[in-house]
């Protein structure tokens, strides 16, 4: 792959409450690139700095140290609502990718404009045959109920409807942090394979973040460990076709044994 | 709605505050107590009611339209952005000021109208900028720059009062032919009620227009984005909305149209007043909850809820020439009469009434499913 690559962090580094007591190093010095149309897992305990690079990446937080590029682009400095125009994001709370008090037509008219700016112009009216052939694809007949109020849906439903929204209009990447995690096991597999099959469809190149151990060797085509703010390990291709949960806990363990000891050594 | 989401816990979150209803014991007990109230005010209303003329009902309604685009920009910012704005006390007496002077000044008393809704806009600016910028609590923001635009009033006016009964006010022209023309229907009561007439029947047609502009302003991709930004302000940035524009934008459009409400005040009352803002956010809070109450408060289109809150302040201002008019007579003293000096204490708890209703019934049932659980 010599193109270039969708998404590229480099030495990306970031402290919280730098020199106070409570210092926290979230990540330290990350590297990586995601090519166009990877689907890549990202696992790891509590603390290892998942949600930190991906909000690093939507530019929630701002890096202390290194580059993000997108398509080449430097983005490093960029306000989130810029970066926003390319990025679909789906949040682990299923509240807060949608707008509750909204419909669900209006939070999807809402969703049409990330990626063309908003004018003083009226919304579309004539999306709605569009809108109910999205919607039917759920499977959860939320076609039937576009002037309902999001906020009479249930957390499933909503994720779904997230999901829905954050892939319009073909983002360059689609982040998705620990999206399934607050759902019911039953509403999870849908949403999950849902995400599959527009990933898939649209070839979008989507990051996400799992603590499910399945789905990380299941679900994309690479993935990869962080552990206290670095990439541990990262596997891609036939050596991940072959991988176990069993091998990556496996893996995992002989990894952060051999962090602790060299900080224990150090 | 703020969401910080921990990155551990898969926590499901209760159920957001917009499913809330009342539970039905909630409501037959302040139902009841309603009741009673109405019956044992039921003679003393009702006296009110038949001693309440012509002159009386129309000056309440010429005052609720007044304030119906107030509590328009009262319900944007509480409903829709769900920022709560105190900068209306201070914008109400500055559209009246920048009005007042204009006036008296014999510059335009319709330009009058634009300018107190840019100064209005510019308090708003001015709060949403030390909310954002500066982090500065909402309520708290907006206290600072009212206590700030008290200065910037004084100032403008040149004095704490200013007269504007001899000048030419937008009202004025049309006062003498309507006058004439009520006489000519209804006699010496058409003369009474004529100054209420005219404010009202002009008045109207600016609600209208705000009305118009708001229905077209919340059809366009930027209302969408501002409701937007007012329902989640986290999802609006992944949205691609700058949430922070929005939400100054909200504020200053929400005090344009107090500074409106300030600028016609004035010309109807004839006068400004420097203190005459005190206590309008209350005011205007009374006007959205009874609106919702009366008109529905799930009303679909924006249009339909901002109509039901220009029609709750409507009610709001008849229910308050109502008070004034009542004759509480105690057995025992020698009579007590509602001054309307008193009018402040019955809004703010009939305000604190109101947002008690739906919080008492959520705790009643938050107790009953403890309850069910244990």
């Amino acid at each position: 792959m010599s193109a270039t690559p969708k998404l590229s962090v480099q030495g990306c580094s970031l402290t919280f409450n730098a020199g106070q007591h409570n210092e926290v190093t979230a990540l330290d010095s990350v590297d990586l690139d995601v090519a166009t149309g990877e689907h890549v897992v990202i696992v790891g305990s509590n603390g290892a700095g998942k949600s930190t690079l991906l909000n690093l990446v939507c530019g929630r937080y701002l890096p202390d140290t290194g580059r993000i590029l997108i398509d080449g682009q430097a983005v490093t400095n960029q306000p989130e609502h810029v970066r926003a125009r390319r990025i679909g994001r789906v949040f682990q709370d299923p509240l807060a990718g949608t707008a509750g008090p909204m419909t669900i037509e209006e939070n999807l008219a809402l969703a049409e404009r990330r990626s063309h700016g908003r004018r003083f112009r009226r919304i579309r009216r004539d999306q709605t045959e569009q809108h109910r052939e999205d919607l039917s694809r759920l499977g959860l007949g939320l076609e039937d109920r576009l002037s309902n109020q999001v906020a009479s849906l249930s957390g499933g439903q909503r994720q779904a409807l997230a999901l829905l929204m954050a892939s319009v209009s073909k983002p360059d990447l689609l982040v998705l942090d620990e999206h399934t995690a607050a759902l019911d096991p039953g509403a999870a597999e849908r949403v999950l394979r849902l995400t599959n099959e527009l990933v898939a469809e649209e070839q979008l190149t989507a990051l996400m973040i799992t603590h499910n151990m399945d789905h990380a060797v299941d679900t994309g085509d690479r993935t990869v460990m962080m552990h206290r703010g670095t990439v541990l390990f990262d596997v891609a291709g036939e050596e991940r076709a072959q991988m176990s949960v069993t091998d990556l806990v496996e893996r995992f363990r002989s990894f952060r044994a051999t962090v602790s000891d060299r900080s224990t050594l150090a | 709605m703020t969401t910080e989401s921990p990155p551990a816990a898969a926590t499901v979150r209760p159920p957001p505050a917009e499913e809330r209803d009342g539970s039905s014991i909630g409501r037959i007990v302040v139902g009841a107590f309603l009741l009673l109230l109405v019956v044992a005010l039921v003679p003393t209303l009702w006296g009110a009611v038949s001693s309440m003329g012509a002159p009386q009902w129309t000056e309440a309604l010429a005052i609720g339209l007044i304030f119906a685009p107030a509590a328009m920009g009262i319900y944007l910012t509480f409903r829709v952005l769900d920022f709560p704005d105190l900068t209306v006390d201070g914008s109400f007496p500055a559209g009246g000021a920048i009005a007042a002077v204009l006036i008296t000044n014999d510059v335009s008393a319709w330009l009058a109208l634009p300018a107190a809704m840019l100064l209005g806009a510019l308090l708003g600016v001015v709060t949403g900028c030390l909310h954002i910028y500066l982090r500065i609590n909402s309520l708290l923001a907006s206290i600072i720059t009212l206590t700030a635009a008290f200065t910037v009033n004084l100032r403008i006016q040149g004095s704490a009062n200013i007269s504007l009964l001899n000048s030419d006010r937008i009202f004025t022209p049309w006062t003498e032919p309507i006058r004439d023309q009520l006489e000519s229907w209804f006699g010496s009561t058409g003369v009474q009620i004529h100054r209420a007439v005219t404010t009202a029947s002009m008045t109207v047609l600016i609600v209208v227009a705000v009305l118009l502009v708001l229905r077209w302003f919340f059809a366009t991709e930027v209302g969408l984005g501002m409701r937007a930004t007012g329902a989640n302000r986290e999802m609006s940035q992944s949205q691609a909305i700058d949430t922070s524009r929005y939400l100054i934008g909200g504020v200053a459009l929400s005090n344009s149209l107090v500074g409106l409400t300030g600028a016609l005040f004035v010309q109807h009352a004839g006068f400004a007043d420097i203190n005459s803002g005190a206590g309008l956010i209350v005011s205007g809070l009374a006007a959205v909850i009874i609106g919702e109450v009366l008109f529905g408060s799930k009303a679909r289109s924006m249009l339909a809820r901002f109509v039901a809150v220009a029609l709750g302040m409507i009610a709001y201002r008849a229910a308050i020439a109502l008070a004034l008019n009542a004759d509480l007579r105690f057995p025992g003293t020698d009579g007590f009469r509602l001054e309307a000096s008193d009018i402040k204490f019955a809004t703010a708890a009939v305000v604190v009434v109101m947002l008690a209703i739906p919080r008492v019934s959520e705790t009643r049932k938050e107790r009953a499913r403890r309850r069910a659980r244990a």
